[in-house]
């Protein structure tokens, strides 16, 4: 699963699709996923972040995660959109 | 290069609330480092606002719609370049190029240029033709029909699903759900625009835009990409984006490349969910929001001129993605002597 590259992420999690002219806001925590996946880390790389960085356990983590990807898939934000 | 002294006639000064591109192309061309003008407007009405804007037009005058006959218009073309030395005229309505393309030979006689498509262009790429010019240059466009009468309306299930839309030859464009509405559509139009009316195919998607300038030889001297992000009742452009989408500057260019057009001209398209692009207009002309376009980077209105003046324009590749324009309503006041002027002498 990678972001496409062109997508354009503030400080401020203000996300920006040139090729659409979409806007997204994002809330802190999937601005912190997108900036993982522009680092190009893998979904476990970002999984395992998540985990030691927040009080969540690994199920409720990668349900979320699916969902997450879901919205990035039906936006059209990912390239090699399956993880 | 040096600064060229350019007397530019332009048209499309309507800054209303369905916006004419004569205000926004005059700003591109005031922003040219390499062009001295002086621009004349052309107006139809005596509220056209921007004849009343300040540093818009250097002087105004008023002229008889094209519809009043050829040799009227063109005599009151002529009477105003025997006062102005015109040396370009840049017409941006559709309705008034039928006129300026048929009079070119004799413009270009009297020392007046024009940078415009040929008249096979103009009509090739009309709303009634459109389907014959996607099978021609092979581009993906809505199934439409030309309607005369409304007896044509009847027979229209048998071809269309509903919503279907309802389109003016020159202007205007409706969503019809039904018969009862596309009749009512139908004398709506075809009272303002005249015959044909064009049902068109609903495809559903994202309408993007492309403002592009073409030299007549094939080339495209510049395109620039935009999604609507505010749209009017009158289905008019209030705030627009830049966008990267290269299979759009890929369609412009072939597009371009194929009629070999010459001038301005906007492509209005729907991109489908599965990333089809669909050529729903073209409209003959720079649009309204060509302004964009130069805040992105690419003075298309400035590139035109240089183009008709027989100047070298090199191709623009690149522009600023991102870029927005929102338009605003500005109550700007003026004088009574100034609307008497225009009223009683046909010049501001």
């Amino acid at each position: 699963m990678k972001i496409k590259p062109s997508i354009a992420i503030s400080d401020n999690g203000f996300l920006f699709d040139p090729g659409s002219g979409e806007s997204y806001t994002t809330n802190a925590v999937a601005k912190e996923i997108i900036f993982m996946m522009k680092q190009n880390l893998s979904v476990e790389e970002i999984k395992k972040t998540l985990v030691e960085k927040y009080d969540v356990d690994e199920v409720t983590l990668e349900k979320n995660l699916i969902d997450f990807f879901a919205m990035l898939r039906h936006y059209n934000l990912c390239e090699a959109c399956n993880p | 290069m040096s600064r060229q002294n350019i007397h530019i006639a332009v048209t499309g000064l309507n800054n209303t609330d369905n916006p004419g591109p004569g205000v926004p192309l005059i700003r591109g061309i005031r922003e040219s480092a390499d062009l001295n003008v002086r621009i004349i407007g052309l107006a139809y009405e005596n509220l056209e606002p921007g004849i009343y804007m300040p540093e818009i037009t250097d002087k105004s005058y008023l002229i008889p719609y094209p519809s009043s006959g050829t040799k009227v218009f063109l005599n009151r073309i002529m009477e105003i370049h025997e006062q102005e030395r015109i040396d370009l005229i840049i017409p941006n309505f559709d309705a008034e190029l039928y006129t300026f393309i048929k009079s070119e030979k004799l413009l270009a006689q009297q020392g007046v240029r024009t940078f415009l498509p040929t008249l096979e262009q103009l009509e090739e790429r009309s709303k009634a033709l459109l389907p014959a010019f996607g099978k021609k240059y092979g581009f993906k466009v809505p199934d439409s029909r030309e309607i005369v009468n409304k007896q044509d309306i009847a027979n229209l299930e048998d071809d269309f699903d509903y919503p279907v839309l309802v389109k003016g030859k020159f202007y205007d464009a409706y969503f019809a759900y039904n018969e009862e509405q596309v009749t009512s559509h139908f004398n709506k139009i075809a009272s303002k625009w005249g015959l044909p009316v064009i049902v068109q195919e609903y495809i559903k998607g994202t309408e993007v835009n492309v403002v592009a300038l073409g030299d007549g030889t094939g080339r495209t001297v510049g395109a620039v990409s935009m999604r609507k992000q505010y749209i009017t009742d009158k289905g008019k452009a209030w705030g627009g984006i830049t966008i990267d989408d290269p299979r759009m500057m890929e369609i412009t260019r072939d597009l371009i490349g194929k009629t070999k057009w010459r001038g301005g001209m906007e492509l209005e398209m729907i991109r489908t969910s599965s990333a089809e692009y669909y050529l729903i207009e073209i409209n003959p002309r720079i649009p309204a929001w060509v302004y964009l376009a130069v805040g992105a980077g690419q003075n298309l209105p400035e590139a035109m001129v240089k183009l008709a003046m027989g100047l070298d324009v090199p191709s623009m590749e690149k522009y600023q993605t991102g870029k927005m324009f929102i338009r605003y309503s500005w109550d700007m006041l003026g004088d009574i002597s100034q609307f008497e002027k225009i009223t009683m002498n046909g010049e501001l």
